[in-house]
């Protein structure tokens, strides 16, 4: 059964239709990404997906039941995370959680919360003294007090340096690993890539691509760059009539040569360094990413 | 129900930490009252100087020296109308009385007569507990005359003079103005939460409206009954007020005060876009209404133009009420009337608020 079905969703504030049309479904048991630039719409979807925002139009189905009808059934099985929340600046970590677990009929032992989020030993710590990722892993540690099937993540790692966001896709991962449904938005692609099994990205309220990342990749640059470096001296130009080359680009002593078939061009290329001083010590293959598939689509980076 | 004993209790927790609100609500109206009580304390125990011209031969004049004499608080002369507005010029009576000579004639014919009380407006306010001790003397023994001509003794009229001192009058304006500023900074907490979000993280669990509003009112109300109790304990050990009312009652008004106050805060916090608006808010609500209410001096005190002001404060009620309650002072209005003005207040805002506040 779908965790989530959106069918045709309409949101608009006045002129702008934050939300324009989307439809998609979350399987039970994945990771389930919407990816795209602020102000695409992903905020907005999920506040109607917890009930927190009435829509305009289409159908939505959360874990069985309509928010917009049956609120209260839904926020009683989800959790969430919200955007740049604060929480009660002069209670500590385990106080946080042992009032949020008085919302709920069943809440799960805060001691096994804190040791999945990795925050035993700042349970006394006032929330005012805690760090950005600190307050972002008990954010995490919330969404789970009620052991819910199903976990939404508004941008779970916005502003935080790049060993507080691994903390925390760790964290995501152990939700996945339970078995746990988690819809996350999220502008950041690296973060797509690593965390969801499924994306749709999605640009003005609409979605524009949605699969695998690797089904993206594939469908939309289905071109691979084979990077080299080159030493001081050496001719490039021999680069460009290489088997299946689509275009080179050389910079700062290193060239990459786009192709569509990977195995020509290699084939190629062996034989071209075999005859010429041209050094393979550093060759890598490159895929496309998750950003070249946004590039591709709208014509702009996702940070534009 | 879980919900929401944990919500109050930790809003409770949350109160108790912020040493800063702790200050407000619990210390700053004691170093008032004990500020207050202490610059008026002094012209309590040395009593008040006041000159008597009686030009009036007849009873009234008689009856209304001999009142007059009686009273303790008051360190009467007896002289002419020079000497005395002499005297009072030197700074050395704070009010002289003119009984005017036809007074007796005069009421006996039940014609209004004009009494001259002159008044030191350097001292303002044992001057006014003068004059409304003065006043009420008068209209006390003027009242016995038009009823029947001959002499009684009025001292069912001088009981109230005699035990009324200035700090009898602070003591119960400070608890209502402690109370209101409880209420009118009521909301703060919930609009800080808003504007971090946390309402809209509230919202995205099972818990409804209804018990984060209500777990802010407990614990507001709460506050207001221990600072109740702190500023009546330091009232009555130092300053010896003496309590008339009953104690139910005074809580009573206390919790019903503090709820009108709590409805006209998230008024304010309906309207205000931020916490840091709110604040200023409140304190543009606050402070007029501390000087233009009768919380701090009474209201025969101020200028004419400004008493108008003071019938549309709700803090003139409640002030108004627990002084009756309290001390049994002259009531501006009746304990009905103020609860009732109290209770418009109330619903009023509460309706309004209910209909402005935004949870986002």
């Amino acid at each position: 059964m779908a965790a989530i079905v959106v069918e045709n969703l309409q949101k608009s504030y006045g002129d702008l239709r934050a939300v324009d049309g989307l439809s998609f479904a979350v399987e039970a048991g994945e990771v389930f990404g919407l990816l795209g630039p602020n102000g695409a719409g992903k905020t907005t979807t999920v506040e109607i997906l917890i009930g927190l925002r009435e829509r305009d139009g289409g159908r939505v189905q959360v874990t069985g039941f309509d928010p917009a009808q049956e609120g209260d059934a839904v926020k009683a099985q989800i959790g969430v995370q919200l955007q740049q929340t604060e929480l009660f600046p002069l209670l500590s970590v385990e106080e946080i959680l042992h009032l949020f677990a008085s919302f709920y009929r069943d809440s799960k032992p805060v001691d096994e919360l804190l040791e999945l989020v990795g925050l035993q030993e700042r349970r006394k710590a006032k929330y005012r003294h805690l760090s950005g990722g600190q307050k972002q892993r008990l954010s995490l540690a919330l969404t789970l007090i009620n052991d819910p099937a199903l976990v939404f993540l508004d941008e779970p790692t916005t502003g935080l340096d790049p060993q507080a966001r691994r903390a925390l896709w760790e964290i995501v991962e152990q939700m996945r690993e339970q078995g746990k449904t988690v819809l996350l938005t999220t502008h950041y692609m690296e973060e797509a890539e690593v965390l969801c099994q499924r994306v749709a990205v999605i640009d003005h309220g609409k979605i524009l691509a949605l699969g695998t990342p690797r089904d993206l990749v594939d469908e939309f640059v289905p071109e691979r760059a084979i990077e080299i470096a080159l030493a001081a001296g050496v001719d490039a130009s021999s680069l460009e009539g290489l088997s299946g080359a689509t275009r080179v680009v050389t910079k700062n002593g290193s060239a990459a040569i786009y192709t569509t078939d990977i195995r020509k061009t290699m084939a190629s290329l062996l034989e071209v360094a075999g005859e010429s001083a041209l050094s393979l010590d550093s060759l890598r293959i490159q895929r496309g990413t998750l950003e070249d598939v946004f590039l591709h689509l709208t014509g702009r980076t996702i940070r534009e | 129900m879980k919900a929401l004993w944990t919500l109050t209790y930790y809003t409770g927790l949350q109160f108790a930490r912020d040493k800063v609100a702790l200050f407000w609500t619990l210390i700053f109206p004691i170093v008032l009252m004990v500020i207050i009580g202490s610059v008026f304390g002094e012209s309590d125990s040395a009593s008040m100087p006041v000159g008597l011209v009686v030009r009036d031969q007849g009873p009234a004049g008689q009856t209304i020296t001999q009142v007059l004499e009686e009273i303790k608080l008051f360190d009467l002369t007896i002289g002419s109308e020079e000497d005395e507005l002499a005297a009072l010029g030197k700074g050395d009576r704070r009010a002289v009385v003119i009984l005017p000579a036809d007074l007796s004639a005069a009421w006996q014919r039940r014609e209004v007569a004009t009494i001259g009380v002159h008044l030191d407006t350097s001292q303002q306010q044992s001057a006014g507990t003068a004059l409304s001790i003065v006043q009420q003397v008068i209209e006390g023994v003027q009242r016995e005359f038009s009823q029947q001509p001959s002499l009684v003794a009025v001292e069912t009229h001088s009981v109230q003079a005699e035990r009324f001192r200035p700090i009898d009058y602070i003591a119960p304006g400070i608890l209502a103005l402690s109370v209101a500023q409880l209420g009118l900074f009521g909301a703060t907490t919930l609009v800080e939460q808003r504007q971090q979000r946390l309402l809209r993280r509230l919202q995205a669990t099972p818990v409804s409206r209804w018990m984060v509003l209500l777990s802010n009112i407990v614990v507001r109300l709460a506050i207001a009954l221990v600072q109740t109790g702190i500023l009546l304990g330091v009232a009555l050990a130092l300053f010896r007020i003496q309590v008339v009312g009953s104690w139910p009652a005074i809580i009573g008004i206390v919790v019903f005060g503090t709820l009108a106050f709590i409805a006209l805060g998230f008024l304010l916090g309906a309207l205000a876009p931020s916490a840091e608006a709110l604040i200023a808010i409140v304190q543009m609500v606050n402070f007029p209404m501390m000087f233009l209410s009768g919380a701090l001096f009474p209201l025969d005190f101020m200028p004419e133009i400004l008493r108008p002001v003071a019938v549309v404060l709700p803090l003139t009620y409640l002030a108004d009420i627990l002084r009756q309650v309290m001390v049994d002072a002259t009531p501006y209005a009746t304990v009905l009337q103020g609860m009732g003005a109290l209770l418009a207040f109330m619903v009023v805002s509460a309706v309004l608020s209910w209909r402005f506040f935004r949870w986002e």
